[in-house]
């Protein structure tokens, strides 16, 4: 090869270079995503275990960040079931740092969180909530394009867990808005139908009746459509009945609570629609065909939620020994005879059955209400937190929140609430001087059945000492509140 | 005639692995003539090696220059027309015979009409007919070193290089190499044989040259080289007296059980010595003109040379 | 033609040792032994089986490309059948480039063949499971019931294809860094210095995060992370194991980066033997 031939080779090898060079800007651009990490930075901040010189363990690892993070979070699972529940924090989020792309961690991390930090009466530790919801919320930042962790946040952590109806009403929502996909090839796949009734049910629970009435609408229009292309498939015609039957169930309760003649009638109309009725669900429907005629007869609406219930509430707590606390008291919700004439009979047909038995067997109370307790900090008031969680890592240990309930039986309730068990110390530091002993009802979380009477926001209830307009304004509920010093408990 | 090799002083040095410089070849002149023979002799760590690597672009010269067919050494195009057999040559062993001298073919763009002729005539030539297909791992060193003869015809080169083409053979092995390379001077080949076979190299090279440490110690005709103005005298029945007699007249003379043997210059001594024999009542057994052997002119160079 | 040739020979040469076959079946035992891994359910499951088998295919071919390539052109000059060969009317860089061909594929027979096996034993484990969805059935006391359903999994994804390939060009690239090497270092020497390329190369995301920092440095720190960004072949752009391994990940442009990905593999490869090519010009052999 002659000089000239070398030279021109040292030159297209430079010029190469420089191409190079160029090219890796765009790679440099896209790169970021394969790596799990969202090209715009989001979603990080909340897993900063981070910091560059870590970046080695993952470049070290090259090919086995995921794997790793497989295998440790089988280690976390063992620690589960083991029974050693500290552990998994750290793990969960070196697992998610690791492979931010594992929805089963996120959700089952979040799950433990949750659910299983619990004391020796199996209470779950509340700490844990607002890591719980930092989780997922990073795994739903990280894994934006499923409706996955979507729906796990609003329907595990919100709506059962947390109880805020309208936040879980929020992230389901979302959930609806992403599609599923395979997991073996990332194909989009139909999103699975529960999601979509999940929403429905979660209007229903947050009091979105015209978002809760369209989404059935919605969810009713796609079974049908699923239906003609499959007309012999069983499940889906059952899918059908269920949407209609609820829809049909929430708009005749519209109609009877609230007197929305329109919702009784589309009621009606539903529930007319099902498939498969038997003789005394044909008997409501009848009765219901006829109450409305009357209604509209009279030219008057139904009003069942509007008579107050007076809810007579009372209640008493003394410390039976340290960390030992006994509370019992009255509820007046809801005594049989306030379901007396109301328009609902015509389908449920309660009152007029029970007065039918004899004396002895006939049920004076229609139970289902529970009252929820809170002993806790005095800085930790429930109703206002669960509101506002604010998602985050940290845990204070120092913190005590016991949280319980008790079922309201026949008017009445009591409960002992031990926090004794020296296991628990760990649960319950009582490490501040000043305490707050909460209880409320509130309507949201009570049965349809109660609901029929005292109205979804507690439009007919009322009580002489302990009603509570402020804490959510628009919403009815009961709630009284003792401020306990450390000596009052331990 | 063309020159097929041309020399002018080549020098190789080498880094030393212990530090400073290795000369391996110093201030070379050579010419080969294009038809001829040529023996390139030396002991081990000679440079001959050395040499024939720059004449074939294999190593670069540190001064000096060399041409093969009239181009410089490397040349792509001359290569062509030369073809190399290395010593102890080493080719991949996962191929045999045939495959090996179609690998060579590709590289020599040698058309695939012609190929297969000419590698099974090849094949035959050089006896692997029957072994043609085995592995080259399972040839012994004598079947290894036809194949590699077979490569360095396989293009009919005008100009082979023969690194040590005997060694390690049994005679007849030998005897064929060195009728090949009488066949190739018939064909008109030029060949440039590197060999310690001396004997082989005085039975067929045209022209030699001894390389000494670097430095070319001798070089000219393997005839004019080998012969001198000496003749032999042999007599038998020689008596100690007459012998004495010779010695005084003759370069060297030597008596063994009743045997002269000795060495003259000029006819005149020649004739005094024959006379003298004559009278002595000797039997002359055979008087010749005296021919070194190549090997004694080897050794001479060489310690000379040193 | 010459080139065509050579790599042909270096093909059938490189398939016939035993440490690299012996590679290349341990690497294919340890794909198929992975489908025996079944502790958590399908999406724990997969991604140990995808993560294992491409970090499998991952270190087999690394070994292989170290391995084969160290030797490419010292075996031969060791031996001395280069002799015989470069005495022949071959262009030196011919012969160079004929021997990383024949590297290159040899090094694509034994990926492709791990590779299928791969992506079959992904596909059969796939074709044979099914997939919760929803709300795992253990985390709610008495069933998931309505908020719980099963996928079936299609069996073939068609993205692993393009992360074997991209594991393949990942081994282009250092092929042509090892033989650039192997010009001029001992076999040994070159082991070692092209692993510890390939590891520099690897830890990209380092440089990457120093050279990013804002405020962190001045131009000049810059400028020299910059020319190191690009002078150092950055091995990390290969992997997407985390794409591959969670396919319900959506990444933009994925078509977009394995083009420019594998341009980029070829254009630094084609600078790296050219550098090889001028050196070996003055190579004595």
């Amino acid at each position: 090869m002659n000089r000239m031939n070398r030279v021109g080779l040292a030159v297209s090898a430079i010029a190469l270079l420089f191409v190079i060079s160029v090219l890796q800007g765009p790679i440099d651009k896209l790169r970021p995503q394969f790596r799990g990490q969202s090209p715009l930075g989001k979603g990080r901040e909340t897993s900063m275990l981070l910091d560059t010189s870590l970046q080695f363990f993952g470049a070290a690892a090259m090919g086995l960040r995921e794997v790793v993070a497989g295998a440790l979070w089988v280690r976390a699972d063992e620690f589960f079931h083991r029974g050693q529940y500290e552990p998994i924090v750290p793990l969960v989020r070196l697992v998610t740092w690791l492979d931010p792309h594992q929805i089963d961690v996120y959700s089952t991390g979040a799950w433990h969180l949750d659910y299983n930090f619990v004391d020796s009466q199996q209470r779950s530790d509340r700490r844990y909530i607002p890591p719980a919801i930092a989780l997922l919320e990073e795994g739903i930042a990280n894994n934006s394009d499923i409706y996955d962790l979507y729906f796990e946040l609003g329907w595990t952590h919100y709506l059962q867990k947390i109880r805020d109806y309208g936040k879980a009403a929020e992230w389901i929502e979302k959930a609806a808005e992403k599609p599923a996909k395979d997991p073996n090839t990332g194909e989009k796949a139909e999103r699975p139908a529960f999601v979509d009734r999940m929403l429905a049910h979660a209007y229903e629970k947050a009091g979105q009746f015209d978002k809760a009435e369209r989404q059935w609408e919605k969810t009713i229009a796609q079974s049908e459509s699923e239906l003609r292309k499959r007309p012999k498939d069983p499940s889906l015609v059952l899918e059908l009945d269920i949407a209609k039957r609820n829809l049909g169930m929430l708009l005749l309760r519209r109609g009877w609570r609230y007197g929305d003649m329109a919702a009784y009638e589309k009621g009606i109309r539903y529930i007319d629609s099902l498939s498969g009725k038997g003789a005394r669900q044909k008997a409501a429907l009848e009765g219901a065909k006829r109450n409305f005629a009357e209604f509209k007869g009279r030219g008057t609406v139904p009003h069942d939620a509007s008579p107050m219930v007076d809810a007579d509430f009372s209640v008493t707590w003394r410390k039976v020994k340290p960390k030992v606390i006994e509370i019992q008291g009255t509820l007046a919700l809801l005594p049989a005879e306030a379901y007396k004439g109301l328009a609902s009979e015509c389908y449920t047909f309660w009152y007029q059955e029970n007065q039918a038995k004899p004396e002895a067997e006939r049920i004076k109370w229609q139970n289902g209400c529970r009252l929820r307790i809170v002993l806790a900090d005095y800085d930790f008031d429930y109703l206002t937190w669960k509101s506002n969680i604010r998602s985050t890592w940290e845990i204070d240990k120092t913190q005590t929140i016991a949280m319980d309930e008790v079922m309201v039986r026949d008017g009445k309730f009591r409960i002992t609430i031990d926090l004794s068990d020296p296991e628990d110390l760990s649960f319950y530091p009582f490490a501040k001087d000043k305490y707050r002993l909460l209880m409320w009802f509130t309507p949201q979380e009570a049965p349809d059945y109660i609901q029929d009477r005292i109205g979804w926001r507690g439009e007919g209830l009322t009580d002489k000492h302990c009603l509570d307009t402020t804490t959510s304004p628009g919403y009815r509920m009961i709630r009284k509140e003792f401020i306990l010093r450390k000596s009052d408990i331990i | 005639m063309a020159v097929a090799i041309e020399i002018q002083g080549l020098t190789k040095r080498f880094k030393s692995p212990l530090g400073g410089e290795l000369t391996a070849v110093d201030s070379l002149d050579l010419e080969v003539q294009e038809g001829e023979i040529f023996g390139f002799l030396g002991p081990n760590g000679a440079g001959k090696t050395t040499t024939i690597k720059i004449l074939l672009g294999l190593i670069f010269p540190s001064s000096g220059k060399a041409s093969v067919l009239g181009k410089p050494a490397g040349d792509i195009e001359v290569k062509q027309r030369i073809s190399y057999l290395p010593e102890s040559p080493y080719f991949y062993e996962h191929m045999s015979a045939r495959e090996l001298l179609r690998f060579y073919a590709d590289l020599f763009k040698i058309p695939k009409e012609d190929r297969k002729k000419r590698v099974t005539d090849l094949l035959e030539r050089v006896g692997l007919t029957d072994a043609a297909d085995k592995p080259l791992r399972h040839y012994s060193k004598g079947m290894l070193q036809r194949a590699g003869v077979a490569q360095a015809l396989l293009n009919d080169p005008d100009l082979i290089f023969l690194d040590e083409p005997t060694s390690g053979l049994d005679p007849i092995a030998h005897a064929d190499i060195c009728n090949l390379i009488l066949d190739l001077k018939a064909q008109g080949k030029t060949v440039f044989v590197s060999s310690h076979q001396l004997a082989d190299i005085e039975m067929v090279a045209d022209r030699v040259a001894i390389l000494v440490s670097g430095k070319l110690a001798m070089k000219g005709e393997v005839k004019e080289l080998l012969t001198t103005k000496q003749v032999e005298v042999i007599a038998d029945g020689v008596s100690e007296a007459a012998a004495g007699e010779v010695k005084s007249l003759a370069d060297e003379c030597e008596l063994h059980a009743g045997r002269l043997t000795a060495y003259v210059q000029g006819t005149d001594t020649l004739k005094k010595t024959i006379d003298l024999l004559t009278k002595a009542g000797a039997s002359l057994v055979a008087i010749n003109p005296r021919r070194r052997t190549l090997e004694k002119l080897f050794v001479e160079t060489v310690r000379g040379g040193r | 033609m010459v080139i065509w040739t050579i790599a042909k020979t270096t093909v059938g040469e490189a398939m016939r040792k035993k440490i690299l076959n012996v590679f290349l079946l341990v690497a294919i035992a340890m794909i198929v032994l992975s489908l025996s891994f079944t502790q958590l359910g399908f999406k724990q499951d997969m991604t140990i089986v995808k993560g294992l088998g491409l970090f499998v295919i991952l270190v087999a071919g690394l070994v292989i490309s170290l391995i084969l390539c160290v030797s490419l052109i010292p075996n031969e000059i060791e031996r001395r059948t280069i002799h015989t060969i470069l005495s022949k009317p071959v262009k030196r860089y011919e012969f160079l480039i004929g021997k990383y061909l024949g590297g290159l594929l040899t090094l694509l027979i034994n990926v492709a063949l791990m590779g299928t096996v791969f992506i079959i034993m992904v596909a059969v484990k796939a074709h044979f499971s099914s997939a919760v969805t929803g709300i795992n059935p253990e985390h709610v006391p008495g069933g998931a019931g309505a908020v719980s359903g099963t996928i079936r999994p299609a069996a073939f994804d068609p993205s692993l294809v393009l992360g074997v390939i991209l594991i393949y060009f990942q081994f282009f690239l250092l092929s042509a860094v090892v033989m650039l090497f192997s010009v001029f270092l001992t076999p040994t020497v070159n082991f070692f210095a092209s692993a510890a390329v390939y590891i520099i190369g690897s830890a990209a995301p380092v440089w990457e995060s120093l050279y990013a920092e804002k405020g962190a440095a001045g131009p000049f720190v810059k400028g020299f992370y910059k020319i190191i960004h690009t002078i150092i072949p950055n091995f990390d752009y290969f992997n997407i194991q985390n794409r591959l391994i969670h396919p319900t990940h959506e990444v933009r442009s994925m078509p977009l980066y394995v083009t420019e990905t594998i341009t980029y593999a070829v254009l630094f490869s084609v600078v790296v033997v050219l550098i090889a090519v001028l050196i070996f010009e003055k190579r004595e052999v």
